[in-house]
């Protein structure tokens, strides 16, 4: 699904997903336990 | 007569008293505690016998259970239209006082209990001292509540002007609407009042032909139209039941009142923050109450942030998505359904930790 919105490095990570109306929860972690600052998004996609 | 007994451990405290106005005391023995629970129904006197229970069994922390029970019997009183729930939860807020000291919980329910017996000068004085002591939105609540009640508008301007900057909700609003009423601000007042959706600035004899024919002794109230009258059929929200019975207006994001409407523009949500392990995941939630399935996209970035000037930008990021079911431990992933009800964070099948799904 092409969105235009794809993380601009290989590294980072993202996941299109068709869900139920309901209440859902999204967690952003590193690999291996790696820390930082994350930035962590929501786009609804047309 | 109803009598309440209320008795705490270290400090044997008798308390008793008379609707009808009898007054006595009693003291008593250390172990002993009687709560005459009143006789009646609904959720407001179930709260209260529930929190009465809690203080006889001792099973919660014995200051929240009394506060809770007062704030119970507030909201007891409020419904029942009986006065002597605030003098219970007066003497309730005097037990705590008693065991824990002039502690903000007791004066902040003592504070609202005055209110509702209209002694509006102590009242403003117990809110004065919480808002140089503390300064918490109730706190300003209260204070708008007596001084408003004493006329002293220009008080209760400022007090619920830093009770909306605290807390901008139903509660805080419903006093705006209440003082631009009382300020003569008929149009700035939010739409609602008594009876059945009328405004502030309705005409008065279809409020009081309503009225009249209206059954008022049953909650909620049974609300009867004739010709002519050109009240609303239906309720949409919540009303006030003391003076001047208004609506409580809508918030602005609860869209239950009006169905029918398109509800949950979500676009797009954006949160920024440290990264770490369980506890430390940097987590976001959002609500879909659309009636058909949604497609969203989840991302999560770390790297991208440098060239954005970010410094310990994470390096290697994974997301992931869930439902939360009813409640908060119990969790459920999509598509398989796995209950993970006493670790967090939840374990999800590794499908669904994304890493360049797409392109």
């Amino acid at each position: 699904m092409a969105t235009g919105m794809a993380p601009m490095q290989d590294s980072e990570a993202a996941l299109v997903v068709t869900l139920q109306p309901g209440v859902y929860t999204t967690l952003l972690n590193g690999v291996g336990g790696g820390t930082g600052i994350g930035l962590l998004d929501v786009f609804l996609v047309e | 007569m109803l009598i309440t007994f209320i008795y705490v451990r270290r400090w044997v405290i008798g308390i008793s008293f008379a609707l009808a106005g009898m007054v006595a005391r009693a003291e008593f023995s250390a172990e002993r505690m009687v709560l005459v629970e009143p006789r009646l129904e609904g959720a407001a006197a179930d709260r209260v016998r529930h929190w009465q229970e809690a203080v006889r069994s001792e099973a919660r922390d014995p200051v929240v259970a009394f506060e809770q029970l007062g704030w119970a019997y507030v909201k007891l009183g409020r419904e029942s239209w009986d006065a002597g729930f605030f003098k219970l939860a007066e003497l309730t807020a005097q037990v705590m006082e008693a065991t824990e000291g002039p502690i903000p919980a007791a004066q902040l329910l003592k504070g609202h209990a005055l209110v509702q017996m209209h002694r509006f000068a102590e009242a403003e004085e117990l809110a004065q001292a919480l808002v140089a002591q503390r300064g918490e939105p109730r706190d300003y609540a209260l204070l708008a509540d007596a001084t408003m009640e004493q006329g002293k508008l220009a008080a209760a301007v400022a007090a619920c002007q830093q009770f909306v900057n605290r807390y901008p909700g139903l509660e805080s609003y419903a006093r705006v609407a209440q003082l631009r009423w009382l300020h003569g601000d008929l149009a700035g007042t939010i739409a609602g009042g008594w009876p059945n959706g009328r405004r502030y600035g309705d005409d008065v004899i279809d409020i009081a032909v309503t009225a009249i024919i209206s059954d008022l002794r049953t909650n909620p109230l049974t609300i009867r139209s004739a010709d002519g009258i050109d009240n609303m059929s239906v309720n949409d929200a919540v009303y006030n039941k003391v003076f001047p019975y208004a609506g409580t207006p809508h918030n602005g994001r609860n869209y239950a009142h009006n169905p029918g409407a398109k509800v949950s523009p979500l676009y797009n949500l954006s949160t920024r923050g440290p990264v770490g392990e369980g506890y430390e995941s940097l987590i976001s939630g959002f609500v879909i109450r659309e009636t058909e399935p949604v497609t969203i996209l989840v991302r999560g970035l770390g790297p991208t942030l440098t060239s954005f000037g970010v410094e310990g930008a994470l390096a290697d990021p994974s997301c992931r998505c869930g439902s939360r079911t009813v409640r908060w431990w119990p969790r459920m992933t999509i598509g398989a359904p796995r209950r993970s009800p006493t670790s967090w964070p939840p374990v999800w099948p590794p499908c669904r930790t994304a890493r360049r799904p797409w392109s």
